[in-house]
C-alpha cells in the first residue's frame, strides 16, 4: 500500500476489516479447487489423495460435454443480440425526452429488480404453450431478457459522456446518418459496447433460476447440470466444473481490464 | 480534380449572386422567453470574410448553427447560391466547418480526419491522398499525418481541424469561435493563418466570435449581433468608427462618451460637462445622445487648480473637457490613460510613443479632441 505509507501510518483497522471480508468472499469459492483435484468420489476437505480424475470426467461425460457447449453457445448469442438490442436502445433513450425515456429506461431495467424467480414461472408457463422448453431459442431468448440491462446501462453511459459535437462535426463534413453511426459514433463508445457484452455473457453463462425451469434432460447450461448433478448424486466432477467456469470468469474479466489498460497506456504512449 | 492553392491566385470571380442570403430569419429555443435570433436578414459576398459579432447569448452561435443547418429557423429562409436550403439537412450542405472545441475524431490519425470529408464524397485513393497531402501542406503539418489528435498541441489540433475544413474544398467556411480556447499569442498566429488561408482557398467565410479584437484584425465586414438581431453591419472600419449605436461604440472598444441632448437646429451636444460641437459631416441625431471619443483620437493637456480657463493654444477646430485621471496603464508601445468626467462619466486616452504626456493619477488635466474626429450615437 504506497498510498499510506507515503502518509506515514499503515490504516491498521481498515486492513484487518477489508482482509476478513475478502477472505469471507472469496474462501468458499476457493474450497471448491482442491476438492475438484480430489481422488476419491466425495467431497471431503482436504481431500484424502490427488487425482485429474473429475476433470478427464468432465471433458469426457457427453452429459457435462455438452452443458459446457451449450453455456458457451448460449452465453455468445446471448452477448451479441442483447448488445445489438441494448445499444440501439441506449441509442434511442440517450435521444429521447427526459420524461420518456425515463419511464421506458425503468421498464427495461425491470429484470434488474423483478424476483428471479417470478421471471422464471411466467417464462415457464409460456415456453410450455410455445414449446420452447428445453431449446436454444428458449434459452437465448430468456436469457437475452435478463441479460438486456447491462448493455443499456454501459452504452447509456457511454453515450451520455460522448461529446456530440463529433456526431456534428461529421454531418458538417458530409457523412451521412449511417455514416455517421458507424464511422463515428460506434467506434468512439466501443470499450462501452464491449463490457456491454461482457457482462450479457456473463449473465447467461451464470444463470441457473430461469435455467432450471426451462431446461429438460436433453438440453442444459452448465450450471443446470451442475445443480442437477449435485442434488443427484455426491460427484466431485462438479468440483471440477465450478473450477473451470470460476478460471474462465476470472480470465475473461482481467483479460478484459487489461486490454483496457493496454490500450489507454498504449494511447498515451502514441502507439 | 484537386484544387490549385497557391498565393499567386487569380482573384475570384466575382458573382451577382450572394453566396449566403438570410431572409427574416427567426429561431426560438423551446421555452425560450425570447427568441435566440429575432428577424435577421443579412448577404455575405462571394469570397467575403464576414465575422458575427456579439455577447454570448445575442445568438451569433445559433444563427452560424442556422447556415450549417445544424438548427431549423422557427421561420424565415436561408439559401446558399440561390438555392434555398432552408430544409436541407447539413450533410448535403457543401459547407466547412471549424469547432471551438477542435471536434477532432480522437479515434483517427490526423490524416484519417483529414480524410473523412473526402470518403463521405467517395474520392478515389489517390487523389483523396494527394488532397489530404495539400491540405496539411497548408497548414504546415504534413510530417505529423500519422499522428492522433491527443499527441497534439491545441494550436496544432485547430490547423488539422481548418484542414478537414478546407480539404473537400467546400462552398463555404463556417468557424464558431475556433480560436477560443486558445491563448493569446497562439490566437494571433492562427488568426494570420485564417487569413492567409482565406486568402489562398479564396471561400466564402463566416466566422464567429465575441473577441471585437478578432473580429476588427480578420474581417472584410463585421455584423454587430445583439438581442438576436443584427445591430450593426460594415467593413471592419466603419464599424469601429463609425458605430451606428452606443452598443456597438462600446463593443467594438473602449472610448470616451459624453452623453446628453441635442434640440432641432443645434449644432452641439449639450451634456452636464459643457456644450460639445458635431462635426458637419455627422450623422443628423437629436434627442438623447452620446458624442463618442475613440481613444486614439484623444489627447491631454494639463490643467491649473482654477480649472475654467481653456487650455492654451487651441485651435479653433478642437474641443475639450476638464476631467481627473483616474489611472495610467503601461502598454509597451503605448499608455493608456484613464480619465474620470465628473461622477461617474470614463473616459480613456490612448498615447502612442511621441505624444506621451507625463500625467499620473490625481493630475487635473484637459482632454481634447479634432471636432471631426468625434462621431455622434
Amino acid at each position: 500500500m504506497p498510498a499510506s505509507r507515503a502518509r506515514g501510518r499503515k490504516p491498521v483497522v481498515l486492513t484487518i476489516v477489508c482482509t476478513i471480508v475478502a477472505i469471507w468472499l472469496i474462501l468458499p469459492t476457493l474450497i471448491v479447487i482442491p476438492v475438484s483435484f480430489s481422488a476419491t468420489k466425495t467431497f471431503s476437505f482436504p481431500p484424502k489423495g490427488w487425482s485429474l480424475r473429475f476433470y478427464r470426467n468432465l471433458f469426457s461425460s457427453d452429459v457435462w460435454r455438452q452443458a459446457i457447449i451449450h453455456s458457451f453457445t448460449v452465453g455468445l448469442l446471448v452477448a451479441v443480440v442483447a448488445t445489438v438490442l441494448g445499444t440501439l436502445a441506449a441509442i434511442a433513450l440517450v435521444k429521447m425526452r427526459r420524461r420518456w425515456s425515463g419511464l421506458l429506461n425503468g421498464f427495461l431495467l425491470a429484470p434488474l429488480i423483478f424476483p428471479g424467480i417470478v421471471v422464471a414461472i411466467a417464462i415457464y408457463g409460456a415456453y410450455l404453450r410455445l414449446g420452447l422448453v428445453g431449446t436454444y431459442t428458449g434459452f437465448v431468448l430468456a436469457h437475452t431478457v435478463l441479460a438486456l440491462p447491462f448493455p443499456i446501462v454501459t452504452v447509456t453511459a457511454g453515450l451520455r459522456a460522448l461529446d456530440p459535437n463529433y456526431a456534428k462535426a461529421a454531418a458538417g463534413l458530409g457523412a451521412t446518418p449511417w455514416n455517421r453511426f458507424t464511422q463515428v459514433t460506434v467506434p468512439l463508445i466501443l470499450p462501452s459496447v464491449l463490457s456491454g457484452a461482457l457482462f450479457a455473457f456473463m449473465t447467461s453463462f451464470d444463470e441457473i433460476v430461469v435455467g432450471l425451469f426451462i431446461q429438460d434432460a436433453s438440453f442444459r447450461t452448465l450450471p443446470v447440470e451442475m445443480y442437477v448433478s449435485v442434488t443427484s448424486e455426491t460427484d466431485p466432477t462438479i468440483a471440477a466444473a465450478a473450477t473451470v467456469v470460476i478460471v474462465l470468469s476470472t480470465l475473461a474479466i482481467v483479460g478484459f481490464h487489461a486490454t483496457r489498460v493496454v490500450r489507454r497506456k498504449g494511447a498515451a504512449r502514441g502507439v | 480534380m484537386p484544387p490549385e492553392w497557391s498565393d499567386a491566385r487569380e482573384p475570384h470571380a466575382v458573382s451577382e449572386q450572394a453566396q449566403i442570403e438570410l431572409t427574416d430569419v427567426v429561431m426560438s429555443y423551446p421555452g425560450g422567453a425570447r427568441p435566440a435570433v429575432d428577424g435577421i436578414s443579412l448577404a455575405v459576398q462571394p469570397g467575403e470574410l464576414l465575422t458575427l459579432l456579439g455577447p454570448s447569448g445575442s445568438g451569433k452561435s445559433s444563427l452560424l448553427n442556422i447556415i450549417a443547418g445544424f438548427l431549423a429557423p422557427t421561420s424565415g429562409r436561408v439559401s446558399i447560391r440561390g438555392t434555398d436550403v432552408t430544409t436541407l439537412p447539413p450533410h448535403r450542405r457543401d459547407i466547412g466547418m471549424v469547432f471551438q472545441n477542435y471536434a477532432l475524431f480522437p479515434h483517427m490519425t490526423v490524416a484519417q480526419n483529414v480524410e473523412f470529408p473526402l470518403r463521405q464524397r467517395k474520392i478515389a485513393g489517390p487523389e483523396r491522398n494527394q488532397r489530404v497531402r495539400q491540405a496539411l501542406e497548408l497548414v504546415h503539418l504534413a510530417e505529423r499525418a500519422a499522428s492522433k489528435p491527443d499527441q497534439l498541441s491545441g494550436g496544432q489540433r485547430q490547423r488539422v481541424a481548418l484542414a478537414r475544413a478546407v480539404v473537400f474544398d467546400p462552398e463555404l467556411l463556417l468557424m464558431d469561435e475556433p480560436l477560443g480556447a486558445l491563448d493569446k499569442a497562439l490566437r494571433g498566429e492562427l488568426q494570420e493563418e485564417i487569413r492567409r488561408l482565406h486568402r489562398v482557398v479564396g471561400k466564402t467565410l463566416v466566422f464567429v466570435t465575441h473577441d471585437q479584437e478578432e473580429a476588427l484584425a480578420l474581417s472584410d465586414r463585421i455584423a454587430v449581433i445583439k438581442d438576436g438581431r443584427v445591430d450593426q453591419i460594415g467593413a471592419a472600419h466603419e464599424v469601429y468608427e463609425r458605430p451606428s449605436s452606443l452598443f456597438s461604440a462600446r463593443f467594438l472598444g473602449e472610448s470616451t462618451i459624453l452623453t446628453g441632448t441635442r434640440g432641432v437646429g443645434e449644432a452641439a451636444v449639450t451634456t452636464p460637462f459643457g456644450a460639445f460641437r458635431v462635426g458637419i459631416s455627422l450623422p443628423d441625431r437629436r434627442g438623447e445622445v452620446s458624442l463618442m471619443i475613440r481613444p486614439e483620437h484623444a489627447w491631454l493637456q494639463p490643467r491649473n487648480a482654477a480649472g475654467a480657463q481653456p487650455p492654451e493654444d487651441v485651435s479653433p477646430d478642437v474641443d475639450w473637457v476638464a476631467a481627473v485621471v483616474a489611472d495610467v496603464v503601461y502598454q509597451g508601445s503605448s499608455r493608456k490613460v484613464r480619465l474620470t468626467i465628473g461622477a461617474d462619466t470614463r473616459g480613456v486616452v490612448l498615447e502612442g510613443a511621441a505624444d506621451r504626456s507625463t500625467c499620473a493619477p490625481g493630475d487635473e488635466v484637459y482632454l481634447l479632441w479634432k471636432v471631426d474626429d468625434a462621431w455622434i450615437v
